[in-house]
């Protein structure tokens, strides 16, 4: 989640001197019929594929999810029934871990770090060797396995990914306006993942975005409608915790910069609403090589495609659904 | 009727102690009762001050507290069902305050909610009549918006008894056993955490947990029984927050009243949970011989989320002293099996399941606020109210004015209709309740009845309307 050294949370912090890039998918106008027949196809394709669904209502500040599910290809749709931006976030504890040491071994660092930072105690390029000193050893090996990226109110967005058995948990980490970070409200639950197989399988995808050190790439233009994206997560870069996809409708006056801005753990304005437009929904973290699934509903306009840890290194995307 | 008895069912053994500990131990005293003024049957007429006072809450030290007529817990209310009840009350605190009748079913007017707010200096009359077949174990305490919890942690609480004139339980001997919590400075004033601090912090999750357990206002009492005597012991939680494990070891209690009165069937049990604000009535036989003691524990609780999880927590807490203090009477006690029917509300009559949502400092989403109505429904109509707890805390849920019976925790349904007026609900649970709103038309308050959640704003206000003409 929240992995990063110094040096990429200065990165961040020197976003304002970064030119803000604006990123097109090229569209090619020969193959505008050719996709709008893939995209039929697959919607087709989807409402015959069985899957194992996990419904999950984000409140402020609380989940309202299943205790237990079981394991493999799961979709968990998200609707966020609050008044403030929410996610879902999932990890794997480490064998041995338990919920309350994630409580207390993790995110009870991670939130005195971030109230020291906000209270003006430390500087931002203390925050994460701060933390790294105060987490927990075991958190290290924490498994990131996805979840639903930021939401509006009143947005559901879904993320499908292969569980295998184990304790997990499910985190949002926005804060609230009085600076409160939503899981120390409450907003974080353990979840057992058992051995019993889900008779799920994993969707197809009708747009693939690889998240690499070389940035985000697309495999084809975005349409209006809804969309299941297929997310390859090809590299981690060192010192961050890795990538991730958040989608974020905006007006043309917001750039990626001032997306990655908010998205930033030691931003002490961010994370926190007003968000700077409307998330639709995107893919947490997941392990290196793996695959992971989200859907989003875009009607035309202008979004922003952005990885919260990455996003600095120009792991984002501007995309201009059309009409 | 068939009569169940109760010898044997309820002792064992008793543990033998410390003789020398317990000879300067203090016997349990009850709170002061409130002196009724009026000569008229069926009239009780009191008067209740609250004001600034200094006492001895810890031996040995005075401590700066509220308290109603100088008295700390305040004096109990005795009714019968049927009193048309006066309560003449005069505000002598620096602040604005109410009295709330918890758990009584009484007019708006009379509720003391905070939509009554008595000023500094001013007087406030509260009026009702005890209802047919409400007897039981009811309190009184502050009910200001935002400032319940301190003006509770400053003194201000008290016992109402309610009696029923055929009470089945009534020749037996009866102790009131009122559980609060403090926490002092090294001087021995009520302490409060500093702003900002991390206990600030606790405190406000958790809600304030005191590190010194009062049973009427004492440390640790000595509470006699004769061997064999079955005792009744009416049990209030008036703590902010905390919640008790009741055990007594070796032996066991029969379970017999809740919140609203008697239960129809008493239950046997060895441990009751009771969450701030609930009350119990349990039966206790004493057991062994005479200067034996045993006692009454708080086991530990996980009520709390991990990151605020008191390290104490594990601890089992010490409440009172049970000490046999004669020989063995030799007459077995009787007791009816139904100690009074209890109509089951039914479900089919619900006109709606009312949903409530807990979260931190929330219901359904809002925190509270005093001009908005958060709900609406119609005087006479039975609902069903479905609270669900989504967080990793358990929280307590009160509704004013009115006694409801839980159907279902987690789907599981309760073994008999019991009448409540609070109900905790546990970590990520859901239960369901029933209730009917007779009588009274107003604006009823429902909250979180730890403190420091209910001043946070864990509060709504369900407004009960006459019917369209």
């Amino acid at each position: 989640m929240h992995r990063r050294d110094a040096q990429a949370i200065r990165s961040i912090l020197s976003l304002a001197a970064v030119a803000a890039f604006l990123i097109v998918p090229a569209a090619v106008e020969a193959q505008e019929q050719v996709r709008k027949n893939g995209h039929d196809a697959h919607q087709a394709h989807q409402a015959h594929v069985e899957r194992n669904v996990v419904e999950i209502t984000a409140e402020d500040y609380a989940f309202r999810a299943p205790a237990e599910i079981p394991s493999g290809w799961t979709t968990f749709e998200l609707d966020n029934a609050g008044e403030e931006t929410h996610m879902l976030f999932i990890a794997r504890l480490p064998d041995g871990v338990t919920f309350d040491d994630y409580m207390t071994g993790a995110v009870m660092p991670f939130n005195e770090v971030w109230q020291e930072l906000r209270a003006g105690e430390i500087d931002a390029d203390e925050v994460f060797p701060a933390i790294g000193e105060r987490a927990d050893p075991w958190f290290w090996e924490t498994g990131f396995e996805g979840g639903v990226g930021f939401l509006s109110p009143g947005e559901t967005g879904t993320a499908t990914v292969n569980l295998q058995p184990g304790n997990y948990v499910l985190e949002c980490y926005m804060r609230t306006p009085e600076g409160e970070v939503h899981s120390m409200e409450g907003m974080i639950d353990p979840l057992t993942v058992t051995a019993a197989s889900a008779p799920g399988a994993p969707p197809s995808g009708d747009v693939r975005i690889t998240l690499s050190e070389a940035g985000m790439e697309f495999d084809r233009e975005v349409r209006p409608g809804t969309h299941t994206f297929e997310v390859h997560f090809a590299d981690h870069p060192e010192g961050t915790f890795g990538h991730n996809v958040h989608v974020l409708r905006a007006d043309p006056m917001v750039t990626v910069n001032d997306a990655v801005g908010w998205m930033s753990f030691v931003n002490v304005e961010g994370l926190t609403d007003p968000a700077p437009g409307t998330f639709v929904g995107g893919l947490h973290l997941m392990p290196v090589g793996s695959t992971g699934y989200f859907t989003a509903d875009l009607t035309p306009g202008r979004y922003l495609f952005v990885s919260e840890y990455t996003g600095h290194m120009n792991v984002a995307r501007e995309v201009n659904v059309g009409h | 009727m068939t009569y169940l008895l109760v010898a044997g069912l309820l002792c064992l053994s008793a543990v033998a102690a410390d003789a020398q500990s317990s000879a300067s131990a203090r016997l349990l005293a009850a709170p002061p009762v409130l002196e009724n003024l009026s000569s008229e049957p069926g009239v009780v007429e009191v008067k209740i001050t609250a004001a600034p006072a200094r006492l001895s809450l810890l031996p040995g030290v005075e401590t700066d507290v509220y308290a109603y007529n100088g008295s700390v817990p305040g004096p109990t209310l005795e009714l019968t069902e049927g009193d048309r009840v006066i309560v003449r009350f005069r505000n002598e605190l620096p602040h604005s305050t109410t009295i709330h009748w918890h758990g009584v079913h009484l007019p708006f007017e009379a509720d003391g909610s905070a939509f009554h707010p008595v000023a500094p200096g001013e007087e406030y009359v509260y009026e009702f009549t005890v209802h047919p077949g409400t007897a039981g174990t009811y309190w009184y305490h502050p009910h200001p918006h935002h400032h319940t919890a301190y003006q509770v942690a400053m003194g201000l609480q008290g016992a109402v008894i309610v009696r029923d004139p055929d009470d089945p339980l009534a020749h037996l001997s009866e102790r009131i056993l009122f559980l609060t919590d403090n926490r002092f400075t090294a001087e021995g004033a009520i302490d409060f955490a500093e702003l900002g601090s991390r206990q600030a912090r606790v405190d406000a999750e958790n809600g304030r947990e005191g590190d010194v357990i009062f049973v009427n206002g004492q440390v640790m009492p000595t509470l006699e029984i004769t061997s064999g005597e079955v005792q009744r012991w009416r049990v209030l939680n008036a703590s902010s927050a905390r919640t008790y494990l009741l055990s007594l070891p070796g032996h066991g209690f029969l379970h017999v009243g809740s919140d609203g009165g008697l239960f129809e069937h008493p239950v046997r049990t060895d441990e009751v949970l009771l969450a701030a604000a609930e009350r119990v009535e349990l039966l206790v036989r004493g057991s062994g011989n005479p200067g034996d003691e045993v006692t009454l524990r708080s086991l530990p609780y996980d009520r709390y989320l991990p990151q605020t999880r008191p390290a104490e927590w594990t601890d089992t807490l010490e409440l009172l002293t049970v000490r046999n203090s004669e020989e063995s009477a030799t007459d077995p006690i009787t007791l009816p099996t139904t100690l009074r029917p209890i109509p089951a509300l039914d479900p089919a009559d619900a006109t709606v399941t009312r949903p409530m949502v807990l979260t931190k400092n929330r219901i359904n989403g809002q925190m509270m606020d005093m001009s908005r109505i958060d709900e609406v429904t119609e005087l006479g109509a039975t609902e069903i109210w479905e609270v669900e707890n989504l967080v990793g805390m358990d929280h307590s849920f009160h509704l004013h004015g009115v006694q409801f019976q839980v159907l279902d925790r987690d789907g599981e349904p309760e073994a008999q209709p019991i009448w409540k007026d609070i109900v905790n609900v546990p970590k990520r649970s859901t239960l369901r309740f029933i209730v009917r709103f007779d009588n009274y038309p107003g604006k009823w308050m429902y909250h979180c009845h730890i403190l420091d959640h209910e001043d946070a704003g864990m509060m709504g206000v369900l407004e009960v309307r006459p019917p369209e003409p």
